[in-house]
């Protein structure tokens, strides 16, 4: 133990190490990042190619499958491909396992986006590819609002010109906004006007590019300068466009104001965002790389008065879902929990102990035992964040237990009469074997944790991590710290105590009512002895009963238990997803939304109201795209953000309350709520409900008539909840069919009627990008031609578009300008033929070429690994996951028979990750019970007596299984992580009691006698360990936050379990050696304390 | 005494740990007891709800008969009802003119006088040779009377004082005379009629629609090739649009048909129209009927040459009903739409469209008045699927009251 002697001997080398400890301690707490939750690295890559316009068979036909092909040959390592193809968008998500190297990933994608570029449509541009993570989540949202700010000049400030600004804040990533227009330089078409002036989109198209150039004019050199020249090429100002000319008619010139209006605009919108009811626009700030949410939030707001300087004076920036206020919050909560439990913990400590020094010793160790495992942590690179801190107050329950059980030794030990150095010594030599083996039982059932997959690998292994780390510190602590204060603190507490002789009656109501609390435990003790005789005479009724009703328990409760992924949290915030009737104009939409938000207010406390976001449509920014996973497929979709004021009434609540109005009050509408708290959003990574049932089969309608037929059997599940297909196939679409011959036959062809559409429906952008510059701000803007959508808004308006064919020169003469009729006539009446001059053609409008026929068209098109997929998606309300999940499996069985050829069904989603966690987390159970009995194997050197100790195992389930019943909580993760850690301290206590009773064996007494010493002896540190750990808890377990069920799990468990260790654990012990010979066992005993009894 | 003490406190243990057990165990009991029960309870409830929430709620509407009117819309040109350009017959210079562009005129106003010093001239001259042809005609007259009063005295006392070929000759040359004195009156008659055509004037009511001539411009005679005319007027009281209209919809215009005209610049304001006449040929260029029109323009709006968008009603099926396009389903086995009928099952039904008018549609053949149609069905609706109906969308003009059930509304 020479440690133990140099932390005597050199007390100041122990002290400079605290010191350490303290410095390093508040470094690492500084720096270290502080977020919500750990790097989830599961690697993702999306790539999102825009087509403005293509349609989504298509953009699924012509670009997604293509790429999707080139991508799963020329990129390693792939886990999954999913792809959606939406109305302009292709949005392809290329998981990766996870030990991929991301930024070769990355590297590899955009090899292949490239290779396949020339397949495609032309005029496609490459595609955004961007890297991401599960936990990339807006952490500070901006909304730009403001009285007589334009929408588009919004979006323009908050694109052009906050955007970058925000972008110098390390660790952000602002994508473009949500919402707004998209300021554009827009050409207004005429209909009218043009067929007047006898003028065809194209036209207007072809002018705009002859006439607005970006052609460098070069450089000349006269005399001694070499001048830079510069060509008026493209207009300074928006107006002039409107100057330029179009063409020349019969000696006419048409300018672009005679036909078009260029204006400041933007093109229809298609994305807009409602803060309260108010159009804004928001501009989400994403965390990107390793930086700390708080760093990022608090350096992008210290940003917004230096942005609000530069920008009008009626610009509003108001900033909401700020991430650090849940982090803080999320931190505080979990700091607030883990000091109540020390000094819970503390009070415990000091009730059984009775004295303050030795228990400020104690307590002192468990803020340095923390600070130990943040060093740690922030070393290994891990973050500040709620799994970590957690685990800290997971911890502190058991911080105490090596440091209490080494004082306490020490205090037996002089009570013996030794010096305090000797006393000091002889205790820690004898019991750090016992914590070093308890240490390894604790820290030996967390390693299968390592082992978990996914989502939960990420979340718990640094909870983990934060246990072990601070256990480890903990057991240095106690064989260096504290024997070091021990030496000064003890020795004097003893000689004060030896002064006075026996105790005296004292006249502090507290060290009476602690000296009260020992004789109740002592009489406790004696009480507890005569039970445990009773058991041990009759061992057989007492253990079957005993085993029954552990048995009885586990198989009758456990049914009811239910299984969840994780618990349920208010995120304080209700997402909901509207979707319209599909193809329900964005317009119409936003009307609806807004009588939504009505009806959510009068379901609502006002004061529980904080703010209403509505998102609706298709954002404008790709790399929205790739992050946005609600759902949203076209504009008939809008997201609500219902965020709720601190105390509002529970969230859940308020969602079955809307669950069964709004259906009512909006038929046709299809309503789902999404997680809004990020832990869900997290776990349901990339899907908007926790089960996704998916069909993949080679025949669409066959799919989606299976899908259809799913779906309605799975409604009927109690409760599923807004169960829906997520692909919509009845997309409104007028089909035009030109009739090719007849074209051909009035000198038209397909192209014309292309051209002639994609001009006057989509702008010509998409075909022939043209930009203006504007000088004043250097920001380039779109400049396209259109039709504004007002114009064209009758089916009757389309028939009677004008189409042209560009190749023939000029449109048609006015009647106007004919002023030459040969022979002074009279004139032929409305006779166009006469007037036209040769080579001139008539404009056909489409509807004589063409006939439109409304049909359905998909919404969007989704792939999984390369197959076309349906997906159905299945919320929950008031039932587990488990449950819910079981009787789908049941439905989808049932189902199997008649399921179109080829096709196939899978559960996805979170049930999936579920599923997966939980056999991991099962299997990871029975592990850690194998290797806590391979530990104690080692330990005693016996192949029985583990058995023995691993007997108070089932009861400590069975504890768990009745507290979490009585509390109404379902099984989940961090349930099973709490039952884990139960698994090591149940079995630590009993190791105790079972080395002992070994010992006693060892020194001739017989079985049961010895079994009965031990329970006597040991029912001290064993209640004081289980009763630390329990009351440190307790504020966890009472909470209502992630890991409550860990705490419940455990206090159940080990409450149970202690029951076991002291009775059940001896009884069967007597009986494992009640044949025994009095042998002297080998070597590997542990604790020698004979007759520890002897203190009380 | 002990032992019996002690025995006896081991047995009030035993019955006090018997007691405190079987206490425990109730308590366990009862605990798990409720505990099922109350979950059992939940499960029923949340089973019964979810059963309620899977059936979809539903808007229904009720189709309005006959439908709107269906229109078809063509771009047409406005020409006025008669319209003649005004050129100048002599040549010479414009002395006035007075009537301007935009001018009313009235049959035979005069719009302008023609200088024609040349013709002037050809008249005086031509007066001249009248007067010397009369003059001469009276000479011959007079030589003739007196040759043929000496023949005849010649012929009363037998003898010749003249020869009958002179005679003959001095009445011929009257004859000569009397034809020269009309050729030149004719002369006359034609540089005085030209003289006129300085005078130009309205050929009939209407407006002054364009002037290209101005004091002292030249005119030439007989409008050549190269030179405008000199006024145009158009009688606009009533116009004339003709309209171009696709083969595809030739067969539904006929002549009597009304149409409204709806010009840009006018937002609001609709002119009637009659269909005239048609061409009664389809031109092979561009595969269009020529359709004409006439538009009453009492008060002189229209301008001929006016580009006009000519709305045309047709005429609606008979047993046509219109609903909200949204109530349709799109789906591959053809255009449907789901009605309720009295044990609030949907029923799916095949229809035909008359005509898509965006918003609505003329549902011709599939669909009858008295059906309860569901708007905006949910995606996956079935024939023979249960819904709840819950009221009316409340965006369809033709809205019929809710009923609560389908069944209720069928009573």
């Amino acid at each position: 133990m020479w440690f133990v002697k140099i932390s005597l001997r050199q007390p100041i080398t122990i002290i400079v190490m605290v010191v350490l400890i303290l410095l390093a301690g508040a470094r690492a707490t500084l720096d270290t990042p502080v977020d919500m939750f750990p790097q989830v690295n599961i690697p993702v890559v999306a790539v999102v190619w825009t087509y403005q316009g293509l349609l989504p068979d298509e953009m699924a036909a012509r670009i997604n499958y293509f790429f999707e092909r080139m991508v799963t040959t020329q990129v390693n390592n792939i886990k999954s491909i999913q792809s959606e193809a939406v109305i302009g968008y292709g949005v392809i998500k290329i998981f990766f396992q996870p030990s991929v190297d991301i930024n070769f990933a990355v590297a590899q994608v955009t090899a292949a986006a490239q290779t396949v570029l020339k397949f495609l449509p032309p005029g496609t541009t490459p595609p955004f590819v961007l890297a991401y993570n599960a936990t990339t989540v807006p952490v500070l949202q901006l909304a730009l609002s403001g009285r007589g700010i334009s929408q588009f000049k919004l979006f323009d400030l908050g694109n052009n010109f906050i955007r970058p600004m925000l972008a110098s804040v390390p660790g952000a990533a602002v994508p473009i906004p949500y919402g707004g227009l998209n300021r554009r330089v827009e050409a207004d078409l005429n209909l009218q006007a043009m067929q007047a002036n006898g003028v065809s989109p194209d036209d207007v198209t072809e002018a705009l590019m002859r006439q607005n150039l970006i052609i460098p004019a070069g450089t000349e050199k006269i005399g001694r300068f070499e001048w830079h020249v510069r060509l008026n090429s493209s207009p300074v100002e928006i107006k002039t466009i409107n100057d330029m000319p179009i063409k020349r008619v019969n000696g006419t010139v048409v300018y672009m104001r005679d036909i078009a209006y260029v204006h400041d605009g933007a093109p229809p919108q298609t994305n807009m965002v409602r803060v309260n009811g108010h159009r804004a626009v928001l501009l989400p700030i994403f965390k990107s790389g390793s930086e700390s949410t708080l760093s990022i939030v608090a350096a992008a707001k210290r940003m917004l008065p230096l942005i609000k300087e530069s920008m009008p004076k009626a610009l509003r920036i108001h900033t909401f879902g700020d991430q650090s206020v849940f982090v803080k919050d999320a931190v505080e909560v979990v700091i607030r929990e883990a000091v109540l439990a020390a000094v819970l913990t503390g009070l415990l400590v000091l009730l059984f102990l009775g004295d303050w020094r030795t228990t400020l010793i104690i307590v002192m160790t468990i803020p340095l035992a923390a600070l130990f495992s943040v060093v740690v942590l922030s070393a290994s690179g891990q973050t500040i964040n709620s799994m970590t801190l957690g685990g800290l107050a997971l911890a502190v329950g058991i911080l105490v237990d090596s440091a209490t059980v080494t004082i306490e030794n020490f205090a037996y030990h002089l009570e013996m009469g030794k010096e305090i150095v000797f006393a000091i010594m002889d205790g820690a030599q004898q019991i750090v074997i016992p914590s070093l083996v308890s240490l390894l039982a604790i820290c030996i059932v967390f390693v299968p944790m390592f082992t978990l997959t996914g989502v939960s690998h990420y979340l718990f292994v640094p909870l983990a991590e934060a246990v072990i780390y601070a256990l480890v510190g903990a057991f240095l602590l106690s064989v260096s710290f504290v024997p070091m204060m021990a030496q000064f603190w003890m020795s004097e507490a003893h000689h004060a105590s030896e002064g006075h002789g026996d105790k005296p009656r004292s006249r502090n109501p507290l060290v009476r009512f602690q000296q009260g609390f020992e004789r109740g435990f002592n009489r406790m003790r004696e009480r507890y002895r005569s039970l445990l005789d009773l058991a041990l005479a009759h061992p057989a009724p007492f253990i079957t009963g005993f085993l029954a009703f552990i048995l009885v328990s586990l198989a009758v409760l456990t049914p009811w238990l239910g299984r969840n992924f994780f618990p349920e949290v208010d995120g304080g915030a209700i997402l909901l997803h509207v979707s319209a009737p599909t193809g329900t104009r964005i317009e119409d939409t936003a009307r609806l939304c807004g009588r939504i938000e009505k009806a959510i207010r009068r379901v609502m406390r006002p004061g529980d109201i904080d703010n209403i976001i509505d998102n609706l449509d298709i954002p404008y920014s790709p790399i929205d795209m790739a992050y946005q996973n609600t759902g949203t497929v076209g504009p008939e979709d809008a997201d609500i953000t219902v965020q709720e004021t601190p105390g509002h009434l529970p969230t859940a609540e308020y969602v079955a309350k809307l669950r069964r109005l709004l259906p009512t009050l909006f038929p046709g509408v299809t309503f789902s709520f999404l997680p809004a708290d990020i832990a869900t959003q997290i776990l349901n990574f990339g899907a908007p409900a926790p089960v996704d049932v998916q069909v993949i089969g080679p025949v669409r309608d066959a799919v989606y008539a299976y899908a259809v037929r799913l779906e309605k059997s799975i409604k009927h599940v109690p409760g599923t909840a807004d169960v829906h297909i997520f692909q919509r196939f009845n997309y409104p679409l007028l089909n035009i069919k030109v009739n090719r011959s007849l074209a051909q036959m009035v000198g038209l062809t397909q192209a014309d009627v292309a051209r002639g559409l994609l001009e006057e429906l989509a702008g010509s952008f998409q075909i022939t990008p043209n930009f203006w510059l504007n000088w004043k701000t250097g920001v380039s803007y779109p400049l396209q031609t259109m039709m504004p959508q007002y114009r064209i808004d009758t089916l009757a308006d389309l028939y009677n578009m004008p189409i042209t064919d560009p190749s023939a020169p000029g449109g048609r003469t006015q009647p106007q300008s004919v002023t030459t009729i040969a022979g002074g006539g009279t004139r032929f009446p409305g006779g166009t033929a006469v007037k036209l001059a040769p080579g001139q053609t008539i404009p056909e409008i489409l509807g004589a070429v063409a006939s439109i026929k409304p049909e359905p068209s998909p919404a969007v098109v989704s792939h999984y690994n390369v197959q076309p997929v349906v997906d159905i998606y299945i919320n929950r309300q008031g039932r587990d996951l488990g449950a819910i999940s079981a009787d789908i499996h049941k439905i989808l069985r049932k189902a199997l028979s008649a399921r179109p050829p080829g096709t196939r069904v899978f559960v996805r989603g979170q049930v999936a990750v579920m599923t997966t966690a939980y056999s991991e987390l099962f299997a990871g159970l029975g592990v850690s019970i194998l290797l806590v009995y391979l530990l104690v194997t080692v330990n005693f050197q016996s192949w029985l007596d583990p058995f023995v100790v691993i007997a108070a195992l089932p009861a400590a389930l069975a504890g768990i299984v009745w507290i979490l019943f009585v509390t109404h909580t379902t099984l989940s993760v961090p349930a099973l992580i709490g039952s884990i850690m139960c698994m090591g301290i149940a079995s630590a206590n009993s190791i105790l009691v079972i080395s002992f009773a070994r010992e006693q064996l060892a020194n001739g007494m017989d079985s049961v006698r010895a079994a009965v010493e031990a329970g006597f002896t040991r029912i001290r540190p064993v209640l004081i360990t289980a009763g630390a750990m329990i009351i440190g808890m307790v504020p966890t377990a009472a909470s209502a936050e992630q890991n409550a069920p860990l705490g419940r799990a455990v206090i159940g468990g080990l409450a149970f379990a202690t029951v076991s260790t002291l009775f059940f654990v001896p009884v069967v012990f007597s009986l494992v050696h009640r044949n025994h010979t009095n042998a002297v066992p080998e070597g590997g005993e542990t604790a020698r304390n004979t007759d520890r009894g002897a203190d009380s | 005494m002990n032992q019996m003490n002690a025995d006896d406190e081991k047995k009030r243990g035993i019955s006090r740990l018997a007691l405190v057990g079987s206490v425990g165990l109730g308590l366990a009991v009862v605990l798990a007891v409720t505990g099922i029960i109350s979950r059992e309870h939940a499960a029923k409830a949340l089973a019964r709800e979810t059963n309620e929430a899977a059936i979809p709620t539903v808007a229904v509407i009720k189709p309005r008969v006959g439908g709107m009117q269906p229109t078809l819309v063509l771009p047409g040109d406005v020409e006025a009802w008669y319209w003649a350009p005004i050129y100048g017959q002599v040549s010479g210079y414009v002395r006035m003119w007075y009537k301007d562009i935009g001018a009313r005129v009235k049959k035979g106003d005069l719009l302008a006088v023609i200088d024609t010093p040349e013709l002037d001239a050809h008249v005086k001259q031509a007066k001249a040779e009248l007067a010397k042809a009369r003059a001469q005609e009276q000479l011959a007259e007079i030589t003739s009377k007196r040759w043929d009063a000496l023949w005849q005295t010649g012929l009363k006392q037998r003898f010749e004082p003249v020869s009958r070929q002179a005679t003959d000759v001095t009445d011929y040359d009257l004859a000569a005379a009397r034809a020269a004195t009309l050729a030149a009156k004719g002369e006359l008659d034609r540089l005085e009629a030209l003289e006129k055509f300085k005078y130009l004037v309205a050929p009939f009511d209407g407006v002054v629609t364009a002037r290209r001539t101005d004091v002292g411009a030249f005119v030439k005679a007989n409008g050549v090739s190269n030179q405008p005319e000199m006024f145009e007027v158009a009688d606009i009281h009533i116009m004339r649009v003709y309209v171009r209209v696709p083969q595809t919809y030739a067969s539904q215009i006929h002549v009597g048909m009304k149409a409204e005209l709806h010009v840009p610049g006018m937002p609001g304001k609709v002119f009637p129209a009659t269909v005239d006449t048609t061409s009664y040929a389809v031109n092979l260029d561009s595969r269009t009927l020529l359709v004409e029109l006439w538009a009453p323009n009492p008060k002189y709006e229209l301008y001929p040459g006016t580009y006009a968008e000519v709305y045309f009603h047709l005429t609606p099926r008979p047993n046509a009903v219109e609903i909200p396009s949204s109530a349709l389903i799109f789906q591959d086995r053809g255009l449907q739409v789901a009605t309720v009928g009295r044990d609030d099952r949907a029923q799916l039904r095949n229809v035909t469209i008359g005509r898509d008018m965006g918003s609505s549609v003329i549902v011709i053949s599939g669909l009858k008045p008295s059906e309860w149609v569901i708007d905006s069905p949910p995606d996956t609706l079935n024939a023979g699927d249960l819904v709840r109906v819950v009221g009316h969308h409340g965006v369809f003009p033709g809205l019929e009251t809710k009923p609560e059930r389908i069944s209720d509304a069928h009573q």
